[in-house]
This record gives structure tokens, sequence and C-alpha cells, in this order.
């Protein structure tokens, strides 16, 4: 499942630490404090940038240059143009890199034990995220809806924090924000759009970038920031541009191959594409979910849609998505909410056949069944 | 056999729970686990939201359905004993009925009976590993929005 880091199976009997609750501000002070030092230290590797989640405007600090391109790149789609840009920010991340800048963190410490679980902890009050991995340190304030995150060497990133930054503390913000996290895809036709969801394997990725590829826009192949209007309508949002493809997939899309950025960790056997890159303009910060799809591989030539039971789609959607923050899902109302999007909109199952060229037309066909609601 | 005066309700703390199209949908996010259940089985969840008794719950459904009276007892009490098993209901009193609200009631006597099947919980435990590969997010409560006034 690509919304959790890929990690091997094996891995379940060495399953991590349950969190702590002992973080305190004291912690988030000395990552804030490290990260205006380093932006003190090399003033030109600073860099303010903004963009769209959520439905908000989001402030990007960095300071390194090999860390800006790298960790923004995801979201490159969802950049703000200049008068936009002006927005106060619903939250402010602040980042900087080791490496690049020579400044530290007395409580930062990287290895390079990438089966290591991460480790988590929290404030008594649940205020206060700390979020640990081989090579970052995050402190997420939720109260202040801030993010300060230390990164030892850009470059020894793995591959999933390459494609999904700050996936763990954009998920709590966007719960804070009483959005549902689904693991879902999301293509849209102007801002009108359709939902799929489904377990890893099922043809959401397949659906997402033929879809793009014919011209659809792109929204997400994995995860999707559900919020409830209050008109009764829904509406999803985009994070992340990127897509993660193992080798057999990919090569039912050649235009990409050049463009795959392999692992090079024994863990990494996908190849991770950052799509924004290759069709820029062909994406939508969010749309409103007209219809929802339940991708499903079949052996025959073209694509076809049936009608689903609504009990299938919340079987198919929900699980994968309330697991992405297990907690967030049952005290946020994320189970009620997908229910109350699956009876507000049609349902059908989407049959992905051999003609992938088939399916961005079944999308148009669920489009119009949506508009006919 | 459970004592058909014991009450149980959803564990609410850690399961959610829906009828969408006569299925019940049900997640226990501390296992990972998630469940199904149809006809019988979705009628019996939607009572149970209310908080019965078991000998409520299966007077409830053999109102609606063609079975006698012993035999919705007997397979409403293997029914909860399976779902308090797994986690999904807690033994709870007067007290514990969401917002004290009754059980549903019965339908008019006049109205005709539909046929009967024991209730089945699907039982889906795909989920269940990848939850145990990540540790498990602290409980999460809701937290006031907007700045604070002693920011860090």
């Amino acid at each position: 499942m690509a919304g959790i880091a890929p990690r091997n199976v094996d891995r379940a009997a060495a399953a991590g630490a349950p969190p702590t609750s002992n973080v305190t501000r004291a912690d988030f002070r000395v990552l804030a404090d490290a990260f205006d030092r380093a932006r003190s230290a090399r003033p030109e590797l600073f860099r303010e940038s903004r963009f769209e989640f959520g439905g908000r405007a989001v402030a990007i600090r960095t300071v390194g240059a090999r860390l800006a391109d790298r960790i923004l790149r995801p979201f490159e789609h969802l950049r703000l143009e200049a008068d936009e840009a002006m927005r106060a920010p619903a939250l402010t991340i602040e980042l900087w890199d080791e490496r690049e800048t020579g400044v530290g963190c007395e409580s930062c410490r990287a290895h390079a034990d990438l089966e290591r679980p991460d480790a988590f902890g929290t404030s008594a009050d649940g205020r206060l995220i700390v979020h640990e991995r081989a090579q970052t340190k995050t402190a997420f304030d939720r109260l202040d809806a801030r993010i300060v995150g230390w990164v030892g060497d850009t470059a020894r990133l793995t591959q999933y924090e390459a494609g999904r930054p700050l996936h763990t503390a954009l998920l709590l913000w966007h719960r804070d924000l009483g959005m549902q996290a689904v693991h879902a895809g999301l293509v849209a036709r102007g801002r009108d759009g359709v939902l799929f969801g489904g377990a890893g394997g099922s043809g959401k990725t397949t659906t997402a970038v033929t879809c793009l590829v014919a011209g659809l826009r792109f929204l997400a192949d994995d995860y999707v920031g559900l919020e409830e209007k209050a008109d009764g309508t829904y509406v999803g949002h985009s994070l992340y541009s990127s897509s993660h493809f193992d080798p057999a997939h990919l090569k039912r899309f050649p235009e990409l191959l050049p463009h795959a950025l392999p692992g090079t960790l024994p863990i990494e056997d996908k190849s991770l594409v950052l799509l924004a890159d290759l069709f820029p303009g062909r994406f939508a910060p969010s749309a409103t979910i007209r219809a929802v799809a339940l991708p499903v591989v079949r052996d025959h030539e073209a694509a076809r849609i049936r009608p689903a039971r609504r009990s299938e789609a919340l079987l198919r959607l929900a699980p994968s998505s309330i697991l992405l923050l297990p907690h967030a899902g049952v005290s946020g109302d994320g189970f009620a909410k997908m229910a109350r999007l699956l009876e507000s909109v049609p349902v059908y199952w989407l049959e992905l056949g051999r003609d992938l060229r088939s399916i961005p037309e079944r999308i148009d066909d669920l489009l119009a069944k949506g508009a006919a609601a | 056999m459970l004592d058909p005066a014991t009450r149980v309700v959803p564990n609410s703390g850690e399961v959610s729970g829906k009828v969408l199209d006569g299925e019940a949908v049900i997640i226990n996010v501390s296992t990972g686990k998630y469940y199904s259940m149809d006809g019988v089985g979705a009628l019996a969840w939607e009572v149970l939201e209310g908080g019965p008794s078991v000998s409520e719950l299966a007077q409830s459904i053999a109102a609606r359905h063609e079975v006698s009276a012993a035999t919705a007892l007997a397979d409403v009490s293997r029914l909860i004993e399976e779902l308090l098993q797994e986690g999904l209901v807690v033994v709870g009193g007067e007290a514990a009925r969401p917002g004290g609200s009754p059980p549903a009631a019965r339908p008019p006597a006049s109205r005709a009976r539909a046929p009967y099947a024991p209730p089945v919980l699907n039982t889906y435990t795909d989920m269940a590993d990848l939850l145990a590969l990540d540790p498990p997010m602290p409980m999460l409560a809701d937290i006031p929005k907007g700045p604070s006034t002693d920011g860090v």
C-alpha cells in the first residue's frame, strides 16, 4: 500500500515501540531554534514558497538548495501564483538540511538503519507530535499549525520521503481541518472529479495515469483529502503529484520510462515518477466529487462500468483509508464521512480491460452520470 | 449462552460501523480487521447501535423475520459473543445506551415477515498485517483551532 511507507512484511515481527507521550515544548523549541540558526548561518540558502493544500495557503521555508529542490517537487502542481501567495498561511513548514548548512541539532541523530521502524512521540495533550526516521526529525505543533523539521542529508532521503514528504504530519493537519485522508485516486474534467478507491493493486495508479495521459486533470493516485461542504457536496484535495510504479506496471506507460527514478535501496523496489514535471498544466488542487469508481482488473478488451453497491464501495474505500491514520478515522468522523459521500453520488465498478485508452472514456461516462444524478 | 438481559453497545472508542444498502460495514482500528454482515446481521448492527439487551435484539429480529423466538435468541446470542470476542461491541448497562436512545421499535404485527437466515460475520484481515508494520498513532484528541497565545 503506497499510502504507508513500503516495508518488508517480515518486519512485522520487529514492530516499533508504542509512541511515547512525553514530548514537551522544549523539544519543539530545540528544532525551531536550530532552524533559525541554520537560516542565520546560510541566508543565501533560504527560500520561501507558497502552495495550496486542502484549499488553504501553506508556506514552506527551506534552508538548503538541494533540500528545496527535492522536497518541493511533489507539490509543484499546487504552487500559488504571486498574487495568491499573499494569502496568510494556514500552515507553516520550516525545514533545513544539516549537511548543506553545517547546522545540526542536539536532539537529531541520523542513522543508517532503514529497517528500524519510525519513532513517534506526542505531548500529553496531543498538541505536539514528533516523528523520527533515519535522516529526518519533524515536530508538528497542531495548535499553531507549524511543522519544523531537520534533515540530516537530503541525498540520503529515501525514495518514499522524496515522493511523499511529510506524509504523516500533513495527513494529521488535514485531519485537524476536518478532512478525511482517503486512500484513493482522483481525476477531473475541469473541477468535476471521479474518485476511485481500493487497496494496492486494484488499478488506481493505472486509472489515474491513463487519464492524465489522455488529458484529464490528475489530482491523486493514492491519497486524497476529503472535505465535506456545507451544501452537501464533497471536495477532494490533491497533495502529491508523484506516483510509484513497479517495473511491470511502468512498462505500460513507455512515455514515463525516461523519467522514472529507481530506488537506490534494496527495499525500494518501485520507481518514482514526478508527474507534474512531465504534464505541466494537467493538475488541479481540488475537485468536486461527482462519482465514485471501484477499479478492478478484468481479462477483457475494453474498460466497462457497472453499478456497485454502496456497501461494496465502503468496504473497498474505508479500511485502507482509516488505517492511514487509525485513531483519526474513528474520532474524527472519517468513516461516517466516507459513508455519506457514497450515499450522495453514483457508485460504479470500473472494470479495467487490456485497452487502457478506454479507461478515460469510462471516466467521462461516470462524470456524465454524476452530472445527471 | 449469554444472559438475555445483557446489554451491549458498539465499542465506539475503537470501532466504526455503517449500514449501507442493507449491509453493515464495520472496522476495528485497533486490530486493523474489518467486517461485513448483510441481511439479519445488518439489521442486528443497526439495532445494536441503540444499546439493546440480547433478548431485545432477538425480539427485533423475530418481529421482522420468519424465525422462532428461541432460534432468534440462540443465533443472536452466538453473534453477540462473536462481536464481543472481536472487540466490536462491549457489555454496557442502561446508561451505556448512546444518548439514552431506546432500541429500535418492533414493526406492526400485521407487516409480513421476511425469510430468515442466521447472521454471519464476515471477517477481513488483509489490513491487519499492514497495521502491524507501523506503530499505532496515539489517540488524537481534537484541539482548539487557531494560534495559541503562548506560541513556542
